[in-house]
């Protein structure tokens, strides 16, 4: 979708009204600054006609509106806009501001709820996103500059508040020039995520707090990032992992490694990544954007690094991976048994091998492993929304992408099922890997009740099948 | 007058003269006593109280373990899976070349020997208008050509992500960036990815 809007466009008028917002963005003065009473009326009428332009699926004029201060995250606008272009038509959204805005400075946020509603078919209720919009002063006026979405359910604290999370051991931030934008579990894909957006300029700084499967230095993450960015062909030059003291620990606590590294992106661009280690849990941080301007914002970009810091450093460090997921997850894990409370699902793996969990942005997960590394058991749960409940047949569309993306074919299927003593319906599929010869024997179970869809998937050699199917017949949901 | 240089009184004998002289005597004992000697060197002590050899059940741990019943075929497997993924990440990294200048000016050239020679020798005045024109058109079109701008880092982490994965649309791409990097490490892995919410609401909504 990206791609096609591009060769649509005509690149001079592009030019042509960047050069012209950039002109006016620079000639503002201060004492030109909107009201605040005022701009909160401007702002409400830049929603309705933000509004308007998704009512009648006009993706260009919505992005038209935009002078962006983040090249990035305005695609990423632009691709969920798309997403919800392209559909069906019929679709109004309704937005509203919540709270005041917050004057930043160069910029104001607001924050804005969408309430998209249309054809609702087997939905209950209308959709409904939260969104940062950050608006530039323009003389009299104000120009939309970044939107970028929220958590569906956040609350905001104050500006100059710290973002924390006690259980994963960290805080940063709460400075106002750096809006913290937090980053929902779906698509952080850990125990907390959030972009720190440099206000005004292209800079961002990412942190993601992660659970290893076990502790591990800081370089070694480091490397295996760095390798998967060299994968994707994403850095031209990488250079050398240097040691990071994180400012609000001069002295770190036995067992804390941290490192940094810079990579150059194409375009000018610029990444510095940070990553420190305290026992199974790892701090990442991306601080990225325009060369020129990170050159520029060294101050600012060591303020907010400045900020960054464990809450406590003397805290058993081998359990602080298990408490901060039985926080997030509700999940626990005593020898081979797997138990979550939140959902109330229990699981005994095969004796003697292995277990952890993970925080991939799931309900729960926990992988088992053989320690001759000849099988593996993961059990993993996706939570529903209230309004949204699982059905078979969406569990169904769920087990067709991960037997596509994973590359494995189906030989065998039950199909749904209602089982004794399960309140779900259950599905059992036989998988066969794509890779001719493999002699792995992979199977798949999935249940799906209406607040959860636990899939079970296992893999090991030809006759020792026997242990993960006892560990899959030992799932039980209270 | 000689034709060649005449030899010195001093000159120190050549390698000829050397090897001209009769060997020496070789005494009876000389071969019985050098065999002996070298004999005498090779021979170390042996160590006292300790057997010749190892116990063979001391041997026997240090036995290669039986073959699994698979091990042929999931080595195989292996091996294409890696095949696989380096072909993959190779093709991903091709980036067709930029055609070199001497390419261009052969083809330039070639293309200029198809064209007919000019009957009359031009004017300086038209050879001025036609440099003008030209600059003109260069200074257009370097105003108006779109410049390169070359993926964003989320534009490139979505392209590497399951179409219905909630992460494509993060604005956190260095969630995408450890999320690749835990499937590299295990590859076991099916993609566990979260569904996108808003794309479950929308398939709801379809007829």
């Amino acid at each position: 979708m990206i791609a096609r809007r591009r060769r649509r466009r005509t690149p001079l008028p592009r030019h042509l009204l960047a050069a012209a917002g950039t002109a006016t963005l620079l000639f503002d003065l201060p004492a030109q600054q909107t009201p605040l009473r005022d701009a909160a009326a401007i702002a409400t009428d830049w929603l309705r006609r933000l509004d308007d332009a998704f009512g009648k699926r006009e993706l260009n004029a919505y992005l038209d509106s935009f002078a962006p201060d983040h090249r990035g995250l305005h695609e990423v606008l632009q691709q969920r806009l798309a997403d919800w272009l392209v559909d069906q038509p019929g679709r109004q959204r309704t937005s509203t501001l919540i709270g005041e805005l917050q004057d930043r400075g160069s910029r104001l946020v607001a924050q804005v709820r969408h309430q998209i509603a249309g054809p609702l078919g087997g939905a209950t209720a209308p959709f409904v996103e939260q969104v940062y919009l950050v608006f530039a002063r323009r003389g009299d006026e104000l120009v939309p500059t970044l939107e970028v979405e929220l958590p569906a359910a956040y609350a905001p604290g104050a500006a100059d508040q710290p973002f924390r999370c006690p259980p994963c051991n960290f805080e940063m931030g709460g400075l106002p020039e750096w809006l913290c934008v937090p980053v929902g579990d779906d698509r952080g894909r850990a125990l907390e995520t959030a972009t720190f957006v440099l206000l005004g300029t292209d800079v961002t700084c990412e942190l993601q707090i992660d659970v290893r499967p076990e502790p591990m230095p800081a370089d070694k993450v480091i490397h295996d990032l760095t390798a998967t960015a060299t994968r994707l062909a994403l850095p031209s030059t990488a250079g050398a992992v240097l040691p990071w003291q994180p400012r609000a620990m001069p002295t770190p606590p036995a067992g804390f490694s941290s490192c940094q590294r810079t990579l150059e992106l194409p375009a000018d661009q610029r990444a510095d990544l940070h990553v420190a280690c305290f026992g199974r849990l790892s701090h990442t941080l991306l601080v990225r954007g325009r060369a020129d301007t990170m050159q520029a914002q060294t101050k600012a970009l060591a303020a907010l690094l400045a900020t960054y810091r464990m809450v406590d450093v003397d805290c058993d460090r081998m359990q602080l991976g298990a408490f901060a997921l039985a926080v997030h997850t509700g999940s626990k894990l005593t020898g081979v048994d797997f138990a979550n409370e939140r959902f109330g699902i229990t699981c005994t793996g095969p004796t003697a091998w292995n277990a952890h969990l993970r925080a991939g942005g799931h309900a729960f997960q926990c992988i088992w492993s053989c320690p001759e590394k000849r099988g593996r058991l993961y059990l993993t749960g996706y939570a529903a929304p209230r309004d949204l409940p699982w059905q078979p047949a969406e569990a169904d569309t769920v087990l067709i992408n991960l037997c596509r993306n994973g590359q494995v074919e189906v030989t065998g299927d039950s199909g749904w099922q209602d089982r004794a003593g399960c309140d779900g319906k259950v599905r059992d599929l036989v998988l066969a890997d794509k890779v001719p010869g493999d002699a792995r024997r992979r199977w798949l179970r999935a249940i799906v009740f209406a607040d959860l869809l636990v899939i079970l998937d296992g893999c090991t050699a030809v006759g020792d099948e026997d242990p993960l199917r006892q560990a899959r017949d030992s799932l039980r949901r209270r | 007058m000689t034709a060649g240089p005449q030899p010195q009184a001093n000159d120190f004998p050549d390698e000829r003269d050397w090897l001209s002289l009769p060997a020496p005597e070789i005494s009876p004992r000389f071969v019985d006593e050098t065999v002996a000697r070298i004999l005498a060197d090779r021979r170390w002590p042996e160590p006292e109280n300790e057997p010749a050899s190892l116990p063979q059940a001391a041997l026997a741990a240090f036995a290669p373990p039986a073959a699994s019943p698979d091990f042929v075929a999931s080595t195989l497997a292996t091996v294409q899976r890696d095949r696989h993924a380096n072909w993959r990440s190779l093709l991903a990294r091709y980036v067709a070349p930029e055609p070199s200048p001497d390419f261009v000016r052969r083809t330039l050239r070639a293309l200029q020997r198809e064209q007919p020679a000019p009957v009359t020798a031009r004017h300086p005045l038209r050879l001025l208008t036609l440099a003008l024109t030209a600059a003109a058109a260069v200074l257009l079109a370097i105003a108006i050509w779109p410049t390169p701008r070359g993926r964003t880092l989320e534009g490139a982490l979505v392209a590497a992500l399951p179409a219905d994965a909630a992460m494509r649309l993060s604005p956190a791409p260095v969630a995408t960036l450890v999320s690749l990097t835990d499937t590299a490490n295990d590859p076991f892995a099916l993609p566990h990815v979260v569904p996108d919410r808003a794309a479950r609401w929308r398939q709801r909504g379809r007829p």
